[in-house]
Parts: C-alpha cells; sequence; structure tokens
C-alpha cells in the first residue's frame, strides 16, 4: 500500500492532519507520517524530520508528499535528493491543497491504489467553495431590435472618469435603452446613459470584460460603436497617470503636531489660513406648486450648467486642461436625465426644488463613497459642490471661489473642485487637508502645481487659530503647530537640502547625452498636451520629439481654427525657444471618432481611413493645421512631421499642400516661416522599406515603433492573446529600423525614434547601435535615460546591434543587450 | 592570491558572528514582509555549522562546503535553509577535493551556488529575494576578474554590488516566497534573504582585507 508523508512548518498542522487522514484508512494499515516543525517544536521545516518520515512511511508500493507552504516543498526535494536512485523512483510529491488532498490520498491508499492513482486522486479532490452571494451577470438577450456584446477594457484607467463620462456622451446618443454590466466583477447593470448610475455601478477595471446590451431600433450599431469606442481605450493620450497613495490612517495628534500622509514633498514654514466654507441653506418655507418647483430646478440647473462651462472654459484658457476634465464630470451630471427624473419625482411628492436637488445628489455622493471604487470614491465631493451650485443657484447667486492673501498654509476638511479651481496657486505655500481620499482634488491638484501637501489630517486641523504660524512637513506627512525656533530651522534646512538634491538631478539631466566614447545622441521629449511642455525642459528634453495635437481635436463639436491652432503652436514654440519642436499633423481615425469630421463605421480602423489618410479626404483638416504651424514657426524651431506615410505620393501630396499654404498666406499678407523642415513618420512596413526613395523628398525621419511593430508581426497591441508577439525587439522590427536608418543616412537625413521603444533600458542601446540619432520619450524617462547612454561606448553598440539583427528572437535580442550592457 | 582552505573557515567564522551581530535587524526586516525568523534561523544555522567544522575542517574545502549545507539544511527550517543548504551543496560540487583555490575558481562556485538557489526557488532577479543581491554581485565579480583585479578588489566590488542589489529590493513587489502573498504590500520594504547574502559576500571581503589584500 502507498505511504503518505505530511510535511509542514507546524508540528501540530502536521500531527492534526494526520489524524484526520486515518479516519479514511479504516485500520487498512496506511503508513501515514507528519513531519512538521522544527526539533525543539518551533515553526519551520527540518531535513532530518522529513527524512525520518519519508524513510518510516514508505513502501514498495511507494509514497506521496503532501506539503504546505514554500520551504517545505524545497526542503523535500533536498531530502529526496539524497536518497538512493531506486527509492527515489518510488516517491512523488503532490500538488494538492493539504487537508483535502490528505483525506483523498488515505482514501485512495486504503484501497491499495497505485502510485499514480492516489496522487491524481488527490490532486483532483474537489474543494470546497463558499457560495458567495453575487449579482446575477444579465443574459446576453435575443430577439430584435436588441443586441449584445462582452468587451474587455484595454485602457490603463478602466472605465471610469474621462472614459465613463466618453462613454455616457456617447451612449446618449442612440435611441435605444442600453445597458452596462460588469460581468468580472459581477456587478449589477447600470443605465449607460446616466452618468451617476455608470460611476456607482457600471465601473470597470483595466482587463475586466463588461457586457453592453441595447435595445431600440439602433440598438445593433450602439453595441458597435460603444464596443470600438472601448477597444479604442477611449483615445486615451499615452501619457502616464500617476497615482498619488494615501495612507487611511487615523491621524494621531500630539503637542500640535497633526499626521497625515505627504502628497507632494516639500517643507513649508507659514501662516494657517483655515478656509470655512460658506453654508449654502436648503429653502423649503416657500414653496410653490410641484410644477412651479420643477421649473426653478430647471432654470437653477440651467444656469449652473452655464457656470460650469465657463469656468471650464477659463481653464482650458489659462492652460490647465485637466483640471477643466474635473468640470466636464459636472456638465454631464447636471444633464443627467435620472438625476432629473429622480428629483422630479421627489418635488411630486411635495419637496421643494432645493430639498430635492440636495436629497438627490447627497444620495448619489452616499452610493459612491460606500460602492464606488477609489477613484469614484473621490468624485463624491464633485456631487457635493454641484448641489451646492445648484442650490445658490436657486436663490440667484453664482457661487465664487476661495480667495486667499499673502503665502499661507490653506487648511481646509477637504476641496471642493470650485474652490481648488479658483486657488490662486501663488499664494499657496502648503495644502494641509483634514479628510484623506486617493483621489481627492486637494491631492490631484498638490501634485499638479507642485505644493506640499498632506492629507488625512483629522478634524482638530480646522480649529488651529487664523493666522497661527505652523510648519508643513510634507514629506514626512506631518502639520506642526508653533513650531519652535529649533524646528523652523530643521525645516528650512530640509528645505533647502531638497531643491540642493533636485537641482542635482536635473542638472545632470540638462547637460547632453554622450556615449563613453563621445558619440552624441539627442534626447527629447513626447507630450500630448501643452501642460507637460515646460516641465520637459526640467527633465532634460533637448526638445520635443514628438508633439500630439490629437489633444487640440478631439472631445470637441468642432474642428479649432487656424488662430486657436496657431497660438497653442505658437506658445509651445515659445516655452521651448531655440529647441526643436516636432509636430506631428493629426493622428485620428475610425477609433477616435471626431465629432465634426464624418468617418465611416470601418471593420478595420487601423487598417483604414486614419491620419493623412483622413486629411486627403478633408484636405482642409490639414491645410488649417498647416498653416497654424507655418505661422507659429516663425516663434521657434518648429518641425512639421506626417503621420502613417504609406508610399511616396502621399509625401509628394502633401508638399504640394504645403506650396498651397504659403502661397495662401502670401497673399494675405501674413508673416510664416517659410523654411520649416518636413518629416515622416515611419510606422508602416512599407515606408520603411522604401525609406531610401522617401529619404530624398523628406528632412527627416521619427520612426513609431509601437505601429511599426504592430504592422510588422500583423498584431493588435491590445490584442490579450498576441501578447506573445508584441515586441519591438522582435529582429524583424530591428531590422526594418536598420533599412530606415541606411536609407535616411545615405541622404545625409536624421533619424528618431519615438515609440515606446526609445525609452526603455533595454531597446536604447540596439537604437543607438543601429544608427539612430535622436530618441524622444516621456520626459520622465529622459534622466536615466542620459544616465544609460552616458554609461555605453558607440562602437560597441555597435557591435551589439550587428549581432541583435541576426538573432532569431525578441528574448534573444533583451538577453543578448542584459548581458553585453550589464543591465 | 590563493585562497586557502584555512580562508574558507575563517570566512565561515566571520559570517557566523556577522549573522549574529545582525540577528535582530535580519529578523526584524523579516517581520516586515515574512515570518519573522530569518535573523534567528540565520543565526541557528551558523551555529550549527561552527558546531560541525571540527569534524571536517582537515578535509578538502568541497567536503567542508558539504558538511555546512547539511548543517543548514537540518536546522534553518524557514525557506533559507534549503536555499542555502543548496547554494552550498552547489559550491562545493565545482570544489571538491580542493584544498586550494584561485579566484576564478571562487567565481565558478558562487556561480553554481547561484544556479542552485534559482534551480531551488525558481527565482529570477527582480522579484525580491537573495537573487536580487547575488546576481549583481557576481556580475561585478566577473568584471572585476576580467579586468585582473586583485581578489580584494574584486570582492570590494561585489560587496557593493550585492548591497546596492539589497537597497534595490525595496520598491519590488515580492512575488516568491512567504512575503508574495503581501503582494503590492511587500513594497517598501528591504528583502532579508538578499541582506543575508549580502552579508555573506562581507564576510567574504573581511577574511580578505584581514589578509591583507
Amino acid at each position: 500500500m502507498v505511504g503518505i508523508v505530511i510535511v509542514s512548518h507546524s508540528e501540530k498542522l502536521a500531527e492534526g492532519v494526520v489524524e484526520l487522514a486515518k479516519q479514511m484508512t479504516a485500520g487498512k494499515g496506511v503508513v501515514i507520517r507528519g513531519a512538521g516543525g522544527l526539533e525543539d517544536g518551533s515553526l519551520g521545516t527540518s531535513f532530518e524530520k522529513i527524512l525520518n518520515a519519508i524513510n518510516e512511511a514508505y513502501s514498495e508500493d511507494g509514497l506521496l508528499i503532501l506539503m504546505d507552504l514554500g520551504s517545505a516543498i524545497m526542503t523535500t526535494q533536498m531530502c529526496i535528493e539524497s536518497l538512493p536512485e531506486d527509492m527515489r523512483a518510488k516517491i512523488k510529491l503532490c500538488n494538492a491543497p493539504l487537508v483535502e488532498g490528505a483525506v483523498a490520498a488515505a482514501a485512495a491508499a486504503a484501497q491499495g491504489l497505485s502510485l499514480d492513482e492516489v496522487k491524481k486522486q488527490a490532486e483532483n479532490v474537489p474543494l470546497i467553495k463558499v457560495q458567495e452571494e453575487s449579482v446575477e451577470v444579465m443574459e446576453a438577450p435575443r430577439g430584435e431590435n436588441v443586441a449584445s456584446v462582452d468587451v474587455q477594457l484595454v485602457n490603463p484607467t478602466g472605465l471610469h472618469a474621462r472614459p465613463a463620462s466618453l462613454f455616457v456622451q456617447l451612449a446618449s446618443k442612440f435611441k435605444s435603452k442600453v445597458m452596462v454590466q460588469n460581468i468580472s466583477a459581477k456587478k449589477p447593470p447600470a443605465d449607460a446613459k446616466s452618468i451617476m448610475d455608470m460611476a456607482v455601478n457600471g465601473t470597470a477595471e483595466k482587463g475586466e470584460w463588461i457586457r453592453i446590451t441595447a435595445e431600440g431600433e439602433d440598438a445593433q450599431e450602439a453595441v458597435m460603436v460603444l464596443k470600438e469606442l472601448v477597444e479604442s481605450g477611449f483615445g486615451e493620450l499615452e501619457e502616464d497617470e500617476v497615482k498619488v497613495v494615501v495612507k487611511e490612517e487615523a491621524a494621531l495628534s500630539e503637542k500640535g503636531v497633526f499626521r497625515g500622509t505627504g502628497v507632494y514633498p516639500g517643507y513649508v514654514v507659514a501662516p494657517a489660513f483655515v478656509y470655512r466654507r460658506e453654508e449654502v441653506k436648503v429653502s423649503a418655507s416657500i414653496k410653490g406648486t410641484p410644477e412651479e418647483e420643477l421649473k426653478k430646478l430647471e432654470e437653477a440647473i440651467e444656469a449652473s450648467i452655464k457656470e460650469v462651462e465657463e469656468l471650464k472654459d477659463k481653464l482650458s484658457r489659462e492652460g490647465d486642461p485637466k483640471v477643466a476634465l474635473i468640470f466636464d464630470f459636472h456638465a454631464m451630471v447636471l444633464k443627467d436625465e435620472k438625476m432629473l427624473n429622480e428629483a422630479k419625482s421627489l418635488i411630486n411628492r411635495g419637496l421643494s426644488a432645493g430639498e430635492a436637488i440636495s436629497k438627490v445628489l447627497e444620495e448619489w455622493a452616499r452610493k459612491l463613497e460606500e460602492q464606488g471604487t477609489d477613484l469614484m470614491k473621490g468624485r463624491a465631493s464633485d456631487l457635493r459642490d454641484m448641489a451646492r451650485r445648484v442650490l445658490k443657484a436657486l436663490e440667484g447667486r453664482k457661487t465664487d471661489g476661495v480667495s486667499v492673501e499673502g503665502k499661507v498654509v490653506l487648511i481646509a476638511d477637504e476641496l471642493l473642485p470650485s474652490e481648488a479651481a479658483s486657488l490662486d496657486r501663488n499664494t499657496i505655500a502648503g495644502i494641509a487637508v483634514s479628510r484623506g481620499g486617493t483621489t481627492s482634488h486637494a491631492a490631484i491638484l498638490a501634485r499638479m502645481w507642485g505644493i506640499p501637501s498632506v492629507v488625512g489630517l483629522g478634524p482638530g486641523i480646522l480649529d488651529i487659530p487664523q493666522g497661527t504660524l505652523v510648519a508643513l512637513d510634507a514629506a514626512d506627512g506631518k502639520l506642526i503647530v508653533n513650531p519652535s525656533a529649533n524646528e523652523i530651522e530643521l525645516l528650512e534646512r530640509k528645505q533647502r537640502e531638497l531643491e540642493v538634491a533636485e537641482e542635482e538631478l536635473k542638472g545632470k539631466a540638462m547637460e547632453p547625452a554622450l556615449t563613453v566614447d563621445g558619440h552624441r545622441v539627442e534626447v527629447v521629449a513626447n507630450v500630448g498636451n501643452i501642460d507637460s511642455v515646460a516641465e520637459t525642459i526640467e527633465y532634460g528634453a533637448e526638445g520635443i520629439g514628438l508633439l500630439r495635437t490629437e489633444f487640440l481635436f478631439v472631445d470637441r463639436d468642432e474642428m479649432p481654427s487656424e488662430e486657436e491652432q496657431y497660438q497653442a503652436y505658437k506658445r509651445v514654440a515659445e516655452i521651448m525657444g531655440k529647441r526643436p519642436v516636432v509636430i506631428r499633423t493629426l493622428d485620428v481615425g475610425g477609433d477616435k471618432p471626431l465629432a465634426y469630421v464624418p468617418m465611416e463605421r470601418e471593420d478595420n480602423p487601423f487598417l483604414g481611413v486614419r491620419a493623412i489618410r483622413l486629411q486627403r479626404l478633408y484636405p482642409e483638416l490639414l491645410k488649417t493645421q498647416i498653416k497654424a504651424i507655418l505661422r507659429a514657426g516663425i516663434y521657434g524651431n518648429l518641425k512639421l512631421m506626417l503621420p502613417m506615410v504609406a508610399n511616396l505620393e502621399e509625401v509628394r501630396w502633401v508638399k504640394t499642400i504645403v506650396d498651397e499654404c504659403k502661397e495662401e498666406l502670401k497673399a494675405k499678407g501674413v508673416e510664416f516661416a517659410s523654411n520649416i523642415e518636413m518629416g515622416i513618420m515611419v510606422e508602416i512596413p512599407s515606408a520603411a522599406l522604401m525609406s531610401d526613395l522617401l529619404a530624398k523628398e523628406v528632412d527627416f525621419f521619427s520612426i513609431g515603433t509601437n505601429d511599426l511593430t504592430q504592422y510588422a508581426l500583423a498584431c493588435d497591441r491590445g490584442n490579450k492573446n498576441l501578447a506573445y508577439l508584441f515586441d519591438s525587439m522582435d529582429p524583424a522590427v530591428l531590422r526594418l529600423i536598420k533599412l530606415t536608418v541606411d536609407g535616411a543616412h545615405a541622404h545625409g537625413k536624421w533619424v528618431g525614434v519615438c515609440g515606446e521603444m526609445a525609452g526603455e533600458k533595454e531597446a536604447i542601446p540596439v537604437l543607438i547601435g543601429l544608427g539612430v540619432d535622436e530618441l524622444s520619450m516621456n520626459a520622465k524617462l529622459i534622466p536615466a535615460a542620459k544616465a544609460l547612454i552616458r554609461r555605453i561606448s558607440y562602437e560597441e553598440l555597435k557591435l551589439l546591434a550587428q549581432d541583435a539583427l541576426r538573432l532569431g528572437t525578441a528574448k534573444e535580442v533583451r538577453e543578448l543587450v542584459i548581458k553585453r550592457c550589464g543591465l | 592570491m590563493a585562497i586557502t582552505k584555512a580562508d574558507v573557515i575563517k570566512f565561515l567564522e566571520r559570517a557566523a558572528d556577522l549573522l549574529r551581530q545582525n540577528r535582530d535587524y535580519l529578523t526584524q526586516l523579516d517581520s516586515a514582509i515574512g515570518d519573522a525568523d530569518h535573523g534567528i534561523n540565520m543565526d541557528r544555522g551558523f551555529t550549527k555549522i561552527m558546531a560541525s567544522l571540527d569534524s571536517v575542517k582537515d578535509k578538502d574545502i568541497g567536503s567542508i562546503l558539504k558538511a555546512c549545507s547539511m548543517a543548514l539544511v537540518s536546522s534553518v527550517g524557514g525557506a533559507a535553509g534549503p536555499l542555502y543548504g543548496t547554494a552550498f551543496m552547489y559550491a562545493a560540487k565545482v570544489l571538491d577535493k580542493k584544498e586550494e583555490i584561485t579566484p576564478e575558481e571562487l567565481y565558478q562556485a558562487l556561480r553554481s551556488a547561484l544556479e542552485g538557489i534559482q534551480a531551488r526557488g525558481k527565482a529570477v532577479e527582480g522579484e525580491k529575494t537573495m537573487v536580487d543581491a547575488i546576481a549583481p554581485a557576481l556580475r561585478a565579480f566577473e568584471e572585476k576578474l576580467q579586468a585582473g583585479a586583485s581578489l580584494k578588489e574584486i570582492l570590494q566590488a561585489a560587496v557593493q554590488a550585492a548591497e546596492e542589489g539589497v537597497k534595490n529590493t525595496i520598491p519590488m513587489k515580492a512575488t516568491k516566497g512567504r512575503a508574495s502573498y503581501l503582494g503590492e504590500r511587500s513594497i517598501g520594504h528591504q528583502d532579508p534573504g538578499a541582506t543575508s547574502s549580502y552579508l555573506l559576500f562581507k564576510a567574504m571581503l573581511d577574511v580578505v582585507e584581514e589578509k591583507g589584500g
């Protein structure tokens, strides 16, 4: 009969499991031994104990061993390796769960089954499943006018915030009733036309699956369009989202010291400005008929929407598009019909307009706090903010913000979006907030504006008298009331050290990147909005290698005018000065639809009408943009770049358009830069293959390695089943890059790389070795990339690249780089 | 400079000293992300090695290391037992019947030890384990060795690389061993196993420095 050994870290556990297993053997003589704990009874696994148990339980029929945690397996393996060959052959380790597996193995051994059979029975033991209460997943409905599809979230943010807003906007365009259910997390279905229902129930994380169901005359189309929106990743511009991690710890106060969590480091000593929100009263006394109340409410909401949109425009103009986004959400909630209907039914039951709207919004805010994901919890304050705005509007008043004089540490329970947006960041030296939330606006703004801030300090801070001197230690998450001279000196010293350290780091990044043998590689930044232009210089960018212009075009109802674009490019040119800025013309297609450009639905948007192909259909799009770039060119060093070029003919066509643009500007007597360089993105394999001819027509190439990889390997990078294929280090891609570089250099033209690869430490040596002249990456990666370049040798990289081109797989290339460059 | 059997014994003594001095520190590191026994276990293991040295100290280096391996697996208890046990076992194989060894042979033995650890624990770099200290240390070792540096210089570089490796484990997320049960919460803590590996390299360097080059 097969013997059994139970190996555990705990002597008691091993004994207990042996006892349970023995119950199953009914005195049939199965030998079961436990080997738990160390010799002295403490926790762990003992080589000798296991060896003894094996020797005792071993039989000619074989021995099965079950183990609990990590070292149990490793120690058991060592024991077995020390045994003679013939014994080893008859011992098997078992992957089964300890308790269930031991019981099943004992029963099987008692029946006299073979070792393999005993092992199989133990490993296939059914596990007890505790039934969790779960929401029924809605059936995919069938029938006419009904459509349903399951789709997986691919974008980093998942279905939250901006993507959720886009989803609701698009769903609202259809007549059908549209529902969404997160089937991975088994959440209740949500109304896809209600931003609030979506915020509470409809959220999903990257990788989760949602089921979209529509019912109505345009159900099929609704489902297809929404599916494409999700699959396109909501057109998220490839920017890194930096998550603020806030520990939800109770704030402790000790002798005038409050503790919380720093969200942006720094040290500040300044007077406290305690912000107290003006109470807004809900008027219940003067009440009209339900019809009158409803009319009042609708007008107040109307007025609030107008306020919010004005605020949004103002912020966008002032260059805070991210903050402006917050108000997009506000406008959507105010337009949410579900909300209005709920308020309506409350009014019909006799509540005033004010009572109804505050009740509905408070209810939703509470639901968000209780059920929402972390990202959505932060939105509860938005709803309360909106309730205040509507209530004020009901009284015929406008909502104003926070005004502060002099440099202060702003102390508040939380900052509502309207308040946060109204802050003058030049007067706020630090922010101290009593509540804590991972996505609170205070935290987001603090990071964005670089203001030292601590959140989660507890309500005690609101009692600090106005004007009291406070010291904020945002690195350590502390707020000190009336700091001593020593404490002040300490914090001031730390602040100076912080500044010096930052300067040093940035200082190095400012210098050009030369390899050890003196080969210069230009390191520049990819930028997706005007906001982040200035900071690229701080990270050491020598220019902008890719300015994506989509931010000017998406999420709006009409095309940006030449003037608007001109102003935007001019600002970039002025900020960057002499540094080169490569502006890529609009790169959208069926996956990122624009409201003002008719686009046919395509089965395959990535092989369809996009980028330069779309501009060929609508030359005005391109002409407007080129004219704006030509005009802005006189303020800096701008270059023009065309996306998705497939053949020579496209380049020649654009050249005629550029000439037309110049003629038109000249005719109008408008000043422009006449000698702007023009280059193309090399992201379609045909362009790489034709690079020697294309190089005669243009001034430079920039290789978009993400798309080039996608097109070269015919592999959608978002498709998880093809993850094994998508790797820009594939030798096939490297060979295309080599062709491109050779083609360009033969005609004295330069080549950049602006795909993700350009910032990857394993890829950088290969790219440089292949002869790439410029690397364009997320600005934050620049200091590290420059540091890497400074410790490698160009001559060696050339050899490395030659060897890489001869390898068969991406994995081999990566291994080679790691080995040669000691990464 | 050749490394003698006496040097190997000194290394084991020095390692035992260092592990005893750092017992509480290692246990404290382990209490953040593991089962709070690494310092105690390592101290117990090397105390056992000290006790078993008498019976083997006249044999060859391979046999001494093999005895260390047995002492570790039978006394350490946690995962460090079979892992370091395997490391010594694999090193012993390379140094079988040797009475003294060259830096090149030491490198081969350490390389083999790392292979043993990886074969046993299935860990690669970046998983917050002892591999994150040992692998960079060996790269530094190899580089200096090929550049013809002295053993002291080699070990200085290795110790420095191991120390950096240990620091680098702090932001890592553990995917192997007990700490992996903590998932994201393992981030922000230094790995105790990497730390004890660094101490072993430090012990080698101490012996060579004391010997004067």
